[in-house]
This record gives structure tokens, sequence and C-alpha cells, in this order.
């Protein structure tokens, strides 16, 4: 069920001269009730510049709820150049991204917060791809220097999605539209380990599924 | 020549990604002034609906082209909006708040517009990740009251 509320929103803070303006308009708010008052008793004459401006907010309260499975893969040593991709019914797993909301969500993908030991942080080589049917997202993830932090990233091959970053890297949305309530769908990926000797070493990051609303 | 590449996606096994809710999805805000602060009337919820606590991180971001709401457009700074806190733990079955701020530089330049930023909240445990991006979309008084 989703709800909407309106309402006035009462300003936390405002800058100094604002702060007097608002102080002002305190007293002018104090001074106006009396003369309303007064107006109301005599001619309920209430001046059309008197009124207060208010800053209004709209909410919409609904429930956006979103599960992945599974919460981890761990590949253990590959050979540099390998490729790994995962496999349906199989090790290791695909992604389950389910829409447990009711309603409908876009679901978007993002790589973050890249963790390695020696791995050379200025040539950038590791590929992550996800797919999803006949679509299929790249990730290039970039070692960031000091190796901590958000990778670069981008995205490459045949893509429906938006190429476009985000603070934690690029971010793309999960192929085939909005998840419906209750959606469940199987995104499959494959990894591109780099083929070069300078990459040996672990390489740890965390793949981000996030739900926004589609409506 | 092969070399061994020790791979390991980040997370410990038998930590779930679990499942997570929120009711703060889109805010809309009307007649902010230049110079203002406002807190926004409802909190950020995180409601942790598997069995293992997570660690929740919040950011505000720029939004992507595709992200924008018709009318809006990205926000200039994504640090205009405060978070009372923006790393927590939520435990399984329980919900955790954080108040949102949005202080608009008092500059003439921003009368009359309308800007979207993102609310992205994320688990920060385990290999997968999953949270939220929330809209709040905001439009600045055009006049400046003297």
């Amino acid at each position: 069920m989703q709800q909407t509320f309106r309402g006035d929103l009462i300003p936390e803070t405002t800058n100094l001269s604002q702060r007097r303006k608002g102080k002002m308009k305190q007293q002018f708010r104090f001074l106006l009730a009396g003369v309303s008052l007064i107006g109301v008793l005599v001619c309920h004459a209430i001046p059309a510049e008197a009124q207060v401006h208010t800053t209004t907010f709209q909410v919409t309260l609904v429930s956006l709820s979103i599960t992945v499975t599974p919460p981890s893969i761990t590949l253990g040593s590959k050979a540099a150049g390998a490729t790994v991709r995962s496999v349906q019914g199989g090790s290791p797993a695909p992604f389950r991204v389910t829409n447990n909301s009711d309603i409908d969500a876009i679901v978007q993908i993002a790589g973050t917060n890249a963790k390695s030991t020696s791995v050379s942080a200025d040539n950038p080589s590791w590929m992550l791809e996800i797919t999803n049917g006949a679509n299929m997202f790249r990730f290039a993830a970039g070692v960031a220097a000091g190796n901590d932090g958000p990778f670069t990233a981008v995205l490459e091959g045949p893509t429906s999605g938006d190429t476009t970053f985000g603070n934690a890297g690029p971010i793309v949305q999960v192929p085939g539209g909005p998840f419906g309530p209750g959606d469940s769908r199987t995104v499959s990926w494959e990894l591109v380990l780099p083929n070069s000797s300078t990459k040996v070493g672990t390489q740890e990051f965390q793949i981000l599924f996030q739900a926004a609303s589609a409506t | 020549m092969v070399l061994a590449l020790p791979f390991l996606f980040m997370g410990a096994e038998g930590v779930s990604a679990g499942e997570l809710s929120t009711q703060f999805v889109e805010v809309t805000l009307d007649q902010v002034k230049i110079g203002q602060s406002v807190r926004l009337h409802v909190p950020l919820s995180i409601t942790n609906l598997g069995a293992n606590s997570t660690r929740i991180k919040v950011d505000a971001v720029t939004p992507a082209p595709f992200e924008l709401r018709d009318g809006y457009e990205a926000i200039p700074d994504p640090s205009w909006i405060r978070f009372e806190r923006d790393t927590f733990t939520v435990e399984p079955n329980e919900t955790a708040l954080t108040d949102v701020i949005l202080d608009v530089p008092y500059d003439v330049a921003y009368l009359g517009k309308r800007y979207q930023v993102i609310v992205s909240s994320r688990s920060i445990d385990g290999m997968v990740g999953i949270g939220f991006r929330s809209r709040v979309l905001f439009s600045i008084d055009a006049v400046v009251e003297y």
C-alpha cells in the first residue's frame, strides 16, 4: 500500500541573515496573531502579504525490499587470464535477485570497494561480466592507488544499460526492465582474470545491488 | 606462463546478503529557501529482514541521468545533504533510523531551481551488497526574502 503525506516543513536553521529575518518574522507573527485576533473581532481583515511563507514537503511511504543470493562467492586460485563463469544449478552460482515489495522496482548493479594485495595499481584489467539473457555487462575494474576505495570501472560490450558512473563506480540496470512485485530473476556473470604476471595476489570487491522505485 | 591468482570475493562464508527494506523511497520538498537548512520530515529507515546483523553505509550521490525525474536536474553538490549518522549496524528484524538534513547554500544562482539527489544506502559487509537508491527532490524558492 502506498501512502502520500503532505505538509509544512519547519526549517532547522538558517544562515545569520536568515535567522534575523526569521526572528523578525516570528515577532511579526506574534504581532500578526494579535492583529488577527482584533481583526477577527472587528473586521476579519488580515493583509494577504502577512501570510507566513513555508516550505512544503511530500513523502511517499512505500516499502521497498530486495533480496539477493548467494551472499558470498569464493573462487580460490585461478590461472592468469582465466575466465570464470557462473553455472546455473552449479557452482559458482549466478545471482538471484528478488523484489519483495508491492511496487515496481528498478535494480541496479555496481562494483565497489576494490581491495587487493600484491596487485598492480596502474594496469587495470580485472573484468567482471554480468549477463542476463542476451544482454551482457562487463565491468573492467581498475584498482585504485592505495588499493582501497571505489575502483574505477568502465562498461564494455553489448549493453542496454547506462554507462554513467555513480559515486561507487558505474551503475547499470539489471536487464529486463523494472521488477514487478515478487519478481525474481537470475543474473549470470563472467569474470575475466588479468593475463599478467603483475596481477598475482588476492582481489576482493563487492558487487552491489540497489533497488529504486520504478514509479 | 600460467600464474596462480588466488582470487577471493569479499565476504565470509555464511554471512547472508539477506533482505533489506526501506520506507524512504522518495521525498519531495517545495520552496526551500537559499541559505536554509531543513531536516527532512521522515528519517531514512533501513529494516534488516535477514538473519544476520548488517552494517549500513549511507551517502548522498549525484543521480545518473537516467535516474532524473522530469523537470529536475542533478544536485550541484551532494554535500548539501547531511546525515545524523552515515554508518550504522542493524540487527535482524530491527530498523535503524537516521535524520536527513538538506543545506541549501545562500546563492541567488540557485533561485527557482529544481534539484534531485540520490540517497544511497547499502550493506557494506559481504561480497554481495544490497541497498537502495532513494530519491530526494526539492525546489528552491524563486524569491529572496528581504
